[in-house]
């Protein structure tokens, strides 16, 4: 994969993660905010988080169990845009209806994002030989502040946040989705609009490779210990406390 | 802190951001680390010293030492999931998403269910006792972490050797 796709692919998920943060860091602040305007108790609000925590789950699940959901970079431009617009919501409603409906959209599309930007960065690593998870989430803690700090200072000038938080939906939800150079969209003719993905294939960037890897994945038959059915990977995975070896070769059958 | 150790909401406040500063600074700086240190003892040591700090701030009861401790756990804390995540990745088969998706979803209810936990255990024993279990969790984290290299691989660029190809996206 060439260094100048590498590059523009980390300024990419640089952004995703700053991105992400900046709202996660509104929320902090806004929370007070939302317990009075909306009335919330302790319990309502621990119900809401609660909501937001298993939406998440939820969406984790789903990124792996159904193949729709296997495509990190559609993931992040497309479901982004439910995040930031669901956090905006959340964040602005005056309904407590609305806030626990947009709270569920909103937790599955942070769990969709999450897993996407943490994917996007871990093949980045695998890519490019270098480090740079550390640095990836350092961007998500700068958003985080950043996003705090913005809103504490437009709240503190008792100016409207409203136009702010939409503001900065507008800007990360379209920034992202606009984003095409993503780890795995450059493809063999050289076009970045098809967003190929070739997760795991050579990367010495040679036409001959970039063919071989476009073939489809091969079917094989694995022997007992090789498996990577879904129970037997729980079982290396949280039981015997193995690295996982499996999804390459998934075929949703134990022990072909 | 402000209502059992006497913080004013300000001093209560000071720390969380110094916490959440931490952690930012200590990330920015977890992949020179990791690029000098062996990934468990950057995950380990810290850990191990938060724990002792913790215990050292509910034993003498100074607030400074407990403001210290925060910084120290946001120290020692920072870098664990990034490490966690990178690691995930290098040891992952062919499709990382799925794989990384799993750790993350392993954090998420850690997430959820981590303040209830802690929530119950002050309600019945207090705020001491639940600042001891985080102490006792970390220093037990940190040995765990320890052991951390008989499981996990060293990263290595496109080690995994399987193709998995989609080739319908537009």
């Amino acid at each position: 994969m060439a260094a100048t796709h590498l590059a523009a692919a980390r300024r990419s998920i640089c952004a995703g993660f700053f991105g992400l943060g900046t709202f996660m860091g509104m929320w902090g602040v806004m929370i007070p905010e939302r317990v009075a305007s909306l009335g919330l108790s302790e319990l309502t609000l621990g119900l809401f988080l609660l909501v937001i925590g298993l939406s998440l789950c939820a969406a984790i699940f789903c990124v792996n169990r159904f193949v729709i959901f296997q495509d990190a970079v559609q993931l992040i431009r497309v479901i982004s845009a439910f995040y930031v617009l669901g956090f905006a919501v959340v964040l602005t409603t005056g309904s407590v209806m609305m806030l626990f409906l947009i709270g569920i959209v909103t937790g599955f599309a942070a769990g969709f994002v999450d897993a996407g930007l943490n994917s996007q960065a871990s093949e980045w690593e695998q890519h490019s030989g270098r480090r740079g998870m550390s640095f990836f989430h350092a961007l998500f803690s700068l958003g985080s502040l950043s996003g705090a700090a913005l809103l504490t200072l437009m709240l503190s000038l008792d100016l409207p946040v409203k136009w702010v938080i939409y503001g900065s939906a507008v800007l990360v939800g379209g920034g992202l989705a606009m984003r095409r150079q993503w780890v795995g969209t450059q493809t063999i003719a050289g076009t970045a609009a098809n967003a190929d993905i070739d997760v795991g294939a050579d990367n010495s960037g040679s036409p001959a490779a970039d063919t071989a890897a476009a073939r489809p994945a091969r079917q094989l038959t694995l022997p007992r210990s090789a498996c990577r059915c879904q129970l037997c990977c729980f079982w290396d995975c949280v039981l015997r406390w193995q690295p996982c070896q499996k999804a390459a070769l998934w075929t949703g059958r134990h022990c072909i | 802190m402000n209502r059992v150790m006497g913080l004013s909401v300000s001093e209560a406040g000071q720390t969380v951001v110094l916490f959440s500063i931490a952690i930012a600074a200590v990330r920015f700086a977890g992949d020179w680390l990791a690029n000098r240190f062996p990934v468990h003892l950057i995950m380990a040591v810290p850990m191990m010293l938060a724990g002792f700090m913790l215990f050292a701030a509910v034993l003498l009861g100074q607030v400074a030492v407990l403001m210290a401790a925060y910084v120290i756990f946001g120290l020692a804390i920072g870098n664990a999931f990034p490490i966690i995540i990178s690691q995930a990745g290098s040891a992952a088969g062919g499709d990382r998403l799925r794989d990384i998706s799993i750790v993350v979803g392993f954090a998420y209810v850690g997430l959820i269910t981590g303040p209830a936990l802690l929530g119950v255990i002050a309600h019945f024993a207090g705020l001491d006792a639940t600042i001891i279990t985080l102490a006792g969790a970390a220093m037990i984290l940190g040995c765990l972490v320890m052991t951390m290299p008989r499981f996990v691989p060293s990263p290595q660029p496109d080690q995994d050797g399987v193709e998995l190809v989609k080739t319908d996206q537009g």
